[in-house]
């Protein structure tokens, strides 16, 4: 397994290599047949690189030690499908798995585009992923094989790392990846269309779907690691604006940015610039992330350390951003526009702010990630920002950007009339001042969280009010029944319905983080058998403590008994573990979910006779940040199923 | 250029002039110093300034942890002087990844 496993990398590399001579050969002669050859080429690639991924799996699932990465993040206890996940524990795998999902991306592309060889752009499609792919597979065989051996067989490995012993690893890492990779396609169609001279529109259509199939996946990614944080690093949050968090989140934001703007592009025609601009940087920093975990040059939960692969990536992310410069520059006179923005108020310029405040908190973002590393070079002090520099910064541009997702359907393309604004505002104004008047009421009195409220109020009454307008309007052009003509809009304009629902996760997803930061409760207590804490509306009683041996783990467990309000909840299990590979034990959280509060707890000590320290605490809402995940999610996926169901031809 | 795109520039300009101030403000008010154990032993008023983190390696056998109240006593030593140590009291639950020489 370990030669199939090296040959196949090694081959994966080499067919690379030959697909982009083949394309550069039939690029000169202007020879079709060898840009068939080298879309075949580009095929073989994702082959050898399956063959592997899958001798690195099997060599997890065999044991099979004498390879210095299974030994490294692997055990014999280890259950099985931990096995498979570690797979991506580390950084030589998770680079192989890059490379792998890269190479089927490319795969899937050079068999989509298998008739349409003969457009100008395609064979550089091909050579731009070529020469990609080729990248990941040099380091792969050069400095970073998962396939090394060691120099002697360990009689175990040294296990996984127990905090990766976890559902979320199953999933997490792998969709992040997913959303990371799959910006790679559309950053090589417009670079092609860069290339070739071709610089219309199409490349935008053609990538339409893998842009937001990549958002999706990286949003999917972004929620489950928050939610990974939450239920297993028992430190009571979900987002610590960590150096590795911020890399996932800036990327998103951009491409966010660029989601918006594309559909400007693809109305108006302008933007061109700006959008080949975003792409570009989306790339950019969907490698940044990858440079960043794999440098060392940050402190972060996720780091790899210092691998020495940071040199690399820095290189390539330099000629990368330097190449894409002078494309575009090239092409800026084709790609300048004719028109322009006819209006300050307008919806075109409602998406003109949106991106700018998008890009502005991508900014903070990667400043304030980046802080340490500027200081010291400018000061020659170390001085770094943590989690209140990104609070601060970017609670008031989320805001606005709230405050703009509100307003942008109320306002008409080109420009807007006095008498339309009017008529729009209206309703949706009216009910989120009197919204955020009764909460005002009900004693939210500080400003951010009851801005983020009331603004929320007013987004999704803009929403309702856009799914109304939609249904009537379509009742007045069918005659159809109002109840018929509601999920028949939603259907057929679902790519605009689908953003909506985005939208309005958004709105979830903002009364999640308001309700569970600004409002929460928190207690630590130290607790002999039979005593009691309280918290909030709850009642908490350390009823019995138990140890017992799990497979991989000692564990140690206390019972604690819920009452609110006078009535009992049922018993909470909380837990901290001492895996027999790890030094350091961990807590296992314990959750008990509502819509209106969640209560966490967690044991952070266990002292003599069994005292324990119970770490308590109320996040009011919380539950709504994930419900919000998954309708950003389902709207996502909505925008993106096809309009047409494709017949074959007869 | 047109009267609307000039208003659309200036609204923009005033944005990013927001997020500028925002940025430097952030930074000043919230920015942490990261030193040493050795430099804060030659100045100790860099103690003083508004926030500090230091980096280095807790002495092992300096723990002392009292679980009623919370409070963890040791002794930090720099990374390249080994002779030059510190004690940090510290108030709250000792947190799962602390340990000695880490």
């Amino acid at each position: 397994m370990v030669t199939l496993g090296n040959l196949s990398q090694s081959a994966a590399f080499m067919c690379s290599l030959l697909a982009m001579v083949l394309l550069l050969t039939g690029l000169m002669r202007n020879d079709l047949r060898f840009i068939e050859a080298g879309r075949r080429a580009l095929t073989g690639v994702a082959v050898f690189a399956s063959m592997a991924a899958f001798s690195l799996a099997r060599l997890f699932m065999t044991d099979n030690f004498q390879v210095e990465y299974v030994a490294s993040y692997s055990d014999r206890a280890l259950p099985i499908f931990y096995k498979a996940t570690s797979f991506w524990a580390g950084q030589k795998g998770s680079l192989l798995f890059w490379a792998w999902v890269l190479s089927i991306h490319v795969a899937m592309v050079a068999f989509n585009t298998r008739k349409e060889t003969t457009r100008k752009n395609t064979p550089y499609i091909y050579l731009v992923l070529a020469a990609i792919v080729s990248f990941f597979f040099l380091l792969l065989i050069t400095v970073s094989s998962p396939f090394e051996p060691l120099a002697y067989v360990p009689k175990d490995g040294n296990g996984l790392n127990p905090m990766l012993q976890n559902p979320g690893m199953i999933f997490h890492p792998p969709t992040l990846f997913l959303g990371y990779i799959g910006f790679t396609i559309p950053f090589a169609y417009a670079i092609a269309s860069l290339i070739s001279g071709k610089v219309d529109p199409d490349w935008l259509k053609k990538t339409r779907r893998w842009n937001i199939l990549s958002w999706i996946f990286l949003t999917i990614g972004i929620i489950l690691g928050g939610q990974w944080a939450y239920v297993e690093l028992g430190w009571g949050g979900f987002w610590a604006w960590d150096p590795v968090e911020n890399a996932s989140f800036i990327p998103w934001l951009i491409s966010t940015a660029f989601i918006h703007t594309s559909i400007i592009q693809e109305r108006r025609n302008i933007m061109k610039v700006w959008n080949m601009s975003l792409i570009v940087l989306t790339f950019l920093t969907c490698i940044f992330g990858t440079y960043l975990v794999r440098s060392g040059i940050l402190q972060s939960v996720h780091d790899f350390g210092a691998t020495g692969l940071g040199g690399y990536f820095l290189v390539f992310m330099i000629v990368t951003a330097v190449g894409s410069i002078i494309l575009i520059a090239e092409s800026y006179g084709d790609l300048r526009t004719a028109h322009s923005l006819e209006s300050l108020v307008s919806r075109e310029s409602t998406f003109l702010f949106n991106n700018v405040i998008l890009l502005a908190i991508a900014f903070s973002t990667f400043f304030g990630t980046i802080f340490p590393l500027i200081s010291e070079v400018i000061t020659g002090n170390k001085l770094t920002v943590g989690e209140p520099f990104f609070n601060m910064v970017n609670t008031p541009l989320f805001l606005l950007l709230l405050a703009i997702t509100g307003l942008c359907p109320l306002i008409s393309w080109r420009k807007a009339s006095i008498n339309n604004l009017k008529q729009n505002f209206m309703y949706p104004f009216g009910l989120a001042s009197a919204g955020g008047g009764v909460m005002f009421g009900f004693g939210i009195r500080e400003f951010y969280p009851l801005m983020a409220f009331t603004l929320s109020l007013f987004v999704s009454a803009t929403i309702v009010l856009e799914f109304i307008g939609g249904a009537r309007a379509r009742k007045k052009l069918t005659g159809e029944p109002i109840l018929l003509a509601f999920p028949k809009v939603i259907w057929k304009l679902r790519r605009r319905y689908g953003g909506y629902i985005v939208h309005f996760g958004v709105v979830l997803v903002v009364v999640g983080i308001t309700g569970s930061t600004a409002f929460k409760l928190e207690k630590e207590t130290t607790l002999q058998r039979g005593e009691v804490m309280n918290i909030g509306d709850y009642t908490l009683q350390y009823k019995d403590f138990n140890s017992f041996q799990d497979r991989n783990r000692t564990v140690y467990a206390a019972t604690i008994g819920v009452v609110k309000d006078g009535k009992a909840m049922g018993d909470m299990f909380t837990e901290r573990r001492y895996y027999i590979n790890a030094k350091q034990p961990t807590t296992e959280v314990s959750v008990r979910m509502s819509l209106k509060e969640d209560l966490y707890l967690t044991m952070p000590m266990i002292g003599k006779n069994d005292e324990i320290t119970i770490k308590a605490a109320v996040n009011p809402l919380l539950v709504w940040g994930w419900i919000g995940g998954t309708f950003m999610v389902v709207g996502g996926i909505m925008a993106i199923i096809p309009s047409r169901r494709r017949r074959l031809a007869v | 250029m047109k009267k609307s795109s000039k208003k659309t520039g200036i609204a923009l300009l005033l944005i990013l002039a927001g997020v500028g101030v925002l940025i430097l403000k952030g930074v000043s008010d919230t920015g942490v110093y990261y030193r040493t154990v050795s430099e804060v032993l030659i100045d100790s008023s860099l103690l003083e300034e508004r926030g500090v983190r230091i980096s280095g390696e807790v002495e092992g056998g300096t723990i002392t942890y009292d679980q009623q109240e919370l409070k963890l006593i040791f002794v930090v030593r720099d990374l390249e002087e080994v002779e030059k140590t510190m004690k940090v009291v510290y108030i709250g639950i000792k947190p799962d990844a602390f340990d000695a020489d880490v």
